[in-house]
């Protein structure tokens, strides 16, 4: 966005276009001796079966893997990353010396993601469009991705579910969704829990809360913008810290004061403790994956579940708002997360994972399709390649994030040695003895959606301290790259959403999340059209809206009536009513 | 009493659905997705009956009404969703995994059914499901000895799985632009729907007789659904 160096590429690249156009079958002739070679225009790759089955392969170990590291945690390492951003930004050392020699060959690749520009040249380059096989090998990624997302977002909803029925006092249970013969004649805002005179105050505190979170996500924003990471990491420990700790505390003895289980000062010290103690060492540090997706999941559910306390009112604007606030920081050209998506895109610096697991990051970003990887996915499928052409596949492999690159991989191979260095590898058999760098270079893997050109892989094949990987983490770490991406916000806000249907009724919870889900169905969909980064709120929170009114309103008094039952006997005085037999049976209908 | 009677209720109710979800549509993503839209489409469904059911108010004090309503709203989503569908039937065929295989029909077919039918008996059970955790019962006023939930219970298994195979016929009709399997599908849910009225009712042994009505309507709708699947044309 503001480096010049990623806006002059946008500018030459019709001149690329046209020398490296006419290039393109000389140099990609010598390497058709190799019998399967696939032809110079991968566009046109044949459907073979064998790379079909590669692409299918590598996929399913993605998803093999843990999924969440997709969604939340993009990276596990956090001295690595530590190593490799403070370099950079104190001196421009390391990184920037090693990609010095990259520059020219690296200026056509670093291309900014499919905003309009990039969309113009795909129109101007007709012959670069995505054939029917690719768009459903897109679709058919996009499908899993969205598999991939709903576990977690589910567990989270289910777990804010769970707090808020657990804690809810025990005779609400008797009285959950069945009215009584004749109901109550109420406005409809009394029935949620509204109070006459608390409108007003409502929305003042809903700005409040909007206002922290937005003062928080421009400060972010501006941290990261002028590369203050050591300040953002620092601020990230504490805030986790302190979410767990006092939420943590909250729930366990709201849990047990409203069960009446007696605990002692220094147990329940000692539970808090490791509880966050475990919880920020796994979450900045390093440990079982699936750890850390719960602690994840865990900390959005705990955290929804506090955000119920807030009286009903302020919280359904309060959600209003921050779809609308998530809209404008998403979509707006100067909203602070597309500031902190174009920084890092146009920056060579990934975002660091951390802002997932903060509250303020709302929207989702988009994986790379399958296409991008295309020419990598299909190129090892000859085994006996020449090394131009697998270094030509190399380059492509990172230059292709745009489909509107292909043709630049004949061009940067031309200039291509220094492309070379983490390159020359198999791209899909990786065995254990592969060398870090080259497991972490461009192998054809969708790139981080954050920076979905292809600097980032740059950055690591070039310059990464060679770490001692094993094979294990580097498929980690691989599997937490390409893919959707949600931020954690949505997860709290989701399930802010479910957990406050959850205190009103089983039928409008149940409504409220197959609703929020569709509208998170709706959001991915929309996001393998367009390309981009966009809000994941504004669809789900409506729905979601929507749904808990009509559903409130009319669905469970309608499910309700179907279930003949005789009358409710109110025993004075008595905590509870009992249903008694004398009055007659009932029964069900089913519709 | 009461925690023992909800996991019984609980997985009678959706045990035998469950269990088909997570053998065989959690295996592949896009039948979840499936799923879920098609859960999407019933709430609506059953979301338009009821705003109907609210504003007419005579529907409330006639069950026939009503079920009559609810049924018609379910029949016409499943029309729309069918539409919906077959927009994307040829995307649906190449992603999945045996992009060729006569089986992808009756197979989006089925997993859009039990969508329906889990939507569908989730809504109308929950919360029955979640009385039953209370310590007092409601004994059924067709058999005494019988408590409400647990009629509720095997009535809502039954449906989860009529839906599927009401489904499967309808979507087999309509690919090869026949409307005749579709109006039987319909006709089974009035029947089946209606033969729960027994339930409530003071005749003697109803809850028997709508359980076997259902039943019966099972295992026919059943075998028409797994013909669609040996048909070839």
């Amino acid at each position: 966005m503001r480096s010049p160096r990623s806006r002059s590429p946008r500018t030459i690249f019709p001149e690329v276009v046209v020398e490296a156009n006419p290039s393109s079958p000389s140099l990609a002739q010598p390497s058709t001796t190799s019998p399967v070679m696939p032809p110079a225009d991968f566009s046109a790759r044949p459907p073979s079966a064998p790379a079909r089955g590669r692409i299918r392969n590598r996929r399913r170990r993605i998803q093999g893997r843990g999924n969440v590291a997709q969604v939340i945690n993009s990276e596990t390492h956090f001295i690595d990353r530590i190593k490799r951003f403070f370099p950079f930004a104190s001196k421009s050392s390391a990184n920037n010396s090693a990609a010095d020699p990259i520059p020219i060959a690296g200026s056509p690749v670093v291309v900014p993601p499919r905003t309009t520009s990039t969309v113009e040249l795909q129109e101007q380059l007709p012959a670069e469009e995505l054939t029917e096989d690719e768009k459903m090998e897109d679709l058919k990624f996009y499908m899993e991705q969205i598999y991939l997302i709903i576990k977690p977002v589910i567990c989270c909803m289910a777990l804010s579910i769970l707090w808020v029925k657990l804690t809810t006092e025990f005779e609400e249970n008797y009285s959950t969704g069945i009215d009584q013969q004749s109901p109550p004649q109420t406005t409809v805002g009394s029935s949620f829990g509204f109070s006459r005179n608390s409108s007003g105050s409502a929305f003042v505190s809903a700005l409040a809360i909007l206002g922290q979170i937005v003062g928080a996500t421009i400060l972010v924003a501006i941290l990261f913008y002028f590369n203050c990471m050591k300040i953002l990491y620092g601020v990230f420990v504490l805030i986790v810290t302190a979410l767990l700790g006092t939420f943590g505390w909250t729930l366990a003895s709201e849990l047990l004061s409203i069960h009446n289980l007696a605990l002692d000062k220094i147990t329940f010290w000692f539970f808090i403790w490791n509880l966050v103690a475990v919880g920020v060492l796994m979450i900045f540090y390093k440990g079982p994956l699936f750890l850390q997706q719960a602690y994840l999941v865990l900390m959005s559910s705990m955290m929804a579940y506090t955000l119920t306390k807030l009286p009903a009112l302020t919280t359904w604007i309060l959600l209003a708002l921050l779809a609308i606030w998530d809209l404008i920081a998403v979509l707006c050209p100067f909203g602070p997360l597309r500031i902190l998506v174009e920084t890092a895109q146009n920056e060579e610096r990934e975002i660091p994972a951390l802002l997932y697991s903060v509250m303020i990051w709302m929207m989702a970003t988009p994986g790379d399709p399958p296409s991008s990887s295309r020419p990598s996915s299909t190129a090892p499928t000859d085994g006996t390649r020449s090394t131009i052409s697998r270094r030509m596949s190399a380059a492509r492999s990172d230059s292709s994030s745009w489909n509107v690159f292909h043709d630049y991989g004949d061009a940067s191979a031309l200039i291509g040695p220094s492309f070379a260095v983490g390159s020359g590898i198999e791209l899909e058999e990786r065995s254990k003895d592969r060398s870090p760098v080259a497991a972490t270079g461009p192998r054809g893997e969708p790139m981080p959606n954050v920076s979905p050109d292809s600097s980032s892989a740059r950055e690591t094949a070039g310059d990464r301290p060679a770490p001692s990987d094993t094979a294990a983490e580097v498929e980690e770490e691989e599997a937490a790259r390409g893919g959707l991406k949600l931020g954690l916000g949505d997860f709290v806000f989701y399930s802010v959403l479910v957990a406050r249907a959850a205190l009103f009724d089983w039928i409008t919870t149940l409504a409220c999340t197959v609703a929020v889900l569709t509208g998170l169905n709706m959001t991915i969909f929309l996001l393998a059209m367009y390309q981009k980064a966009l809000p994941a709120l504004p669809i789900s929170i409506a729905f979601g809206i929507l749904f808990y009114f009509v559903s409130a309103v009319t669905l469970t008094p309608f499910i309700n009536g179907l279930v003949r039952r005789p009358d409710k006997v109110i025993v004075p005085g008595a905590e509870t009513w009992l249903w008694v037999g004398q009055g007659g049976g009932g029964g069900m209908l089913y519709v | 009493m009461a925690i023992i009677s909800f996991f019984g209720n609980a997985l009678m109710a959706y045990g035998p659905a469950l269990a088909v979800f997570f053998l065989h549509v959690t295996q592949h993503a896009q039948l979840v997705i499936l799923l879920m839209t098609s859960a999407f489409f019933w709430l609506l469904s059953i979301l338009v009956t009821s705003i109907f059911w609210y504003i007419i108010k005579p529907l409330q004090y006639t069950p026939a009404g009503t079920i009559f309503l609810g049924v018609t709203f379910q029949e016409v989503f499943r029309l729309l969703f069918f539409k919906l569908m077959s927009k994307a039937e040829t995307g649906l065929n190449t992603i999945s995994s045996t992009p060729n295989s006569p089986l992808n029909q009756p197979n989006n077919a089925f997993v859009t059914g039990l969508g329906f039918g889990i939507m569908s008996g989730l809504i109308s059970y929950v919360s029955q499901l979640a009385e039953s955790t209370g310590p007092a019962i409601v004994r059924c006023n067709s058999c005494p000895g019988v408590d409400v939930f647990f009629m509720g219970a095997i009535t809502t298994s039954l449906f989860i799985f009529l839906h599927a195979a009401w489904n499967m016929i309808a979507f087999h009709g309509w690919y090869r632009g026949q409307w005749l399997p579709f109006g039987f599908a319909a006709l089974a849910h009035y029947a089946a729907s209606y033969g729960t009225l027994l339930t409530p009712s003071s005749i003697n042994c109803g809850c028997v007789m709508s359980i076997a009505i259902c039943v019966v309507i099972l295992i026919v709708c059943s075998g028409l659904a797994f013909r669609t699947i040996t048909d070839k044309n």
